[in-house]
């Protein structure tokens, strides 16, 4: 099959550019589609410019994914290059947010099993109106029960970004944990009955607050806590352990030794 | 409350390890392992996990071994962790706390921690004096 050029690949149409890297991995061809669809790539890049990364980086991550949408584009699938490079190119993206927050080198297999995890217990829970078990967890991803208990604890190493922006390695848009106060703000009286936690308490931010008064004062467990703010019990034990640190920070720093005399931690 | 006695014992793992930063990683796959062959839910074992994490962050850096104990007793899940020696934790959980504010602070934090994570606790004497173990213990079902 003969392409006549013309002016160049520049004129040329989508599916005949396509046609050439398939069949002859012409690199004018594959670079002149890259070009084509790089505003869809600042398109996309652009949703997550608020969750603290450079715009610039995100976008030379999201090219990265259109590369490989150009580069495994099935022709003969019957849809069209951006249909394909779309969620390729913010699956690039959401797999760097996912690397960003990892304090510690984590094989792959088990960072993604622990993003499996996530979504299976959110599942799991609503299924079978509990938290599910390891077991549970198990069958479900078909991993091993020993493989779920290794990605639960690898998952420790996983830092949350910003509550704001979902906190989990795959963690979906969440709905803002101060849209959630509204009357649990009252509730935070209890806390000045305790006047010695009182101070500490009150520098605590306010989704701070909310997720300790839930789980140490309502009584509530971590699911229920997840399920009332709206994010994932995963989540809420992370942000269970900031908090509390936290409130130990500050009750050091407010206390009349200042906080001398502090162990280091074992 | 009274706490289950060890006639019905299975799965009784028992780990000594130095202190160090491995330690609490190490321990917490222990506890998860034991509670994956048991019906102890994700909720009910982060709370035990969170549990020892409180304990541990009490603890000095240096010092003598620590040996954790995982057990199951009929429904119940048991979790001891020995070896300890902060005293801050040994007067809190054993009701004898002193009078010093910062004491008073994170007493309060520690018994609230620990009051709402597990079912029950005790504290025992060790074989080293100063030395006291914590046991803890959540229902499965």
């Amino acid at each position: 099959m003969t392409m006549a050029y013309g002016d160049g690949p520049k004129t040329m149409p989508e599916r005949d550019l396509l046609v050439l890297v398939r069949d002859h991995q012409d690199p004018a061809a594959r670079e002149e589609l890259i070009t084509r669809y790089l505003p869809l790539v600042r398109s996309l890049a652009r949703r997550f410019a608020s969750r603290g990364q450079p715009l610039e980086d995100l976008i030379q991550v999201g090219s990265i994914g259109l590369i490989k949408a150009v580069d495994r584009f099935d022709l003969d699938r019957g849809v069209e290059l951006s249909t394909y490079a779309t969620p390729t190119i913010l699956g690039e993206i959401k797999r760097y947010f996912r690397d960003k927050g990892w304090a510690v080198k984590v094989p792959r297999a088990l960072q993604d099993l622990n993003v499996r995890l996530n979504r299976v217990t959110e599942s799991l829970t609503v299924e079978l109106g509990r938290s599910p078990t390891i077991s549970e967890l198990a069958a479900a991803t078909t991993a091993s029960e020993e493989q779920v208990v290794e990605a639960l604890e690898s998952g420790r190493a996983y830092s949350a970004v910003s509550i704001f922006s979902g906190g989990g390695p795959d963690e979906e848009e969440s709905v803002s944990l101060l849209d959630c106060l509204g009357a649990e703000e009252e509730a935070y009286e209890v806390f000045e009955q305790r006047r010695v936690l009182a101070p500490a308490m009150e520098r605590l931010d306010p989704r701070e607050r909310l997720i300790l008064h839930l789980r140490f004062f309502e009584g509530m467990t971590q699911t229920q806590v997840a399920a009332r703010i709206g994010i994932s019990q995963m989540h809420v034990s992370r942000l269970i352990r900031k908090s509390i640190e936290n409130l130990r920070l500050y009750m050091v720093e407010g206390s009349p030794t200042g906080g001398a005399g502090e162990r280091g931690r074992v | 409350m009274q706490l289950a006695e060890p006639s019905d014992m299975s799965d009784i793992v028992v780990l000594r390890a130095p202190r160090g930063r491995g330690t609490l990683p190490v321990m917490r796959v222990v506890i998860g392992g034991v509670a994956s062959r048991h019906a102890l839910s994700v909720d009910g074992l982060d709370d035990i996990e969170l549990a020892l994490e409180t304990l541990f962050r009490e603890e000095p850096v240096e010092g003598n071994d620590l040996t954790l104990t995982v057990s199951v007793v009929g429904e119940t899940f048991k979790v001891a962790l020995g070896g300890l020696c902060s005293q801050l934790v040994r007067q809190t959980l054993s009701g004898t706390e002193g009078s010093d504010f910062r004491r008073d602070a994170l007493s309060d934090v520690l018994r609230m921690l620990m009051d709402s994570l597990v079912d029950g606790y005790r504290t025992e004497d060790g074989p080293t004096p100063g030395s006291f173990s914590v046991e803890m213990e959540k229902r499965i079902t």
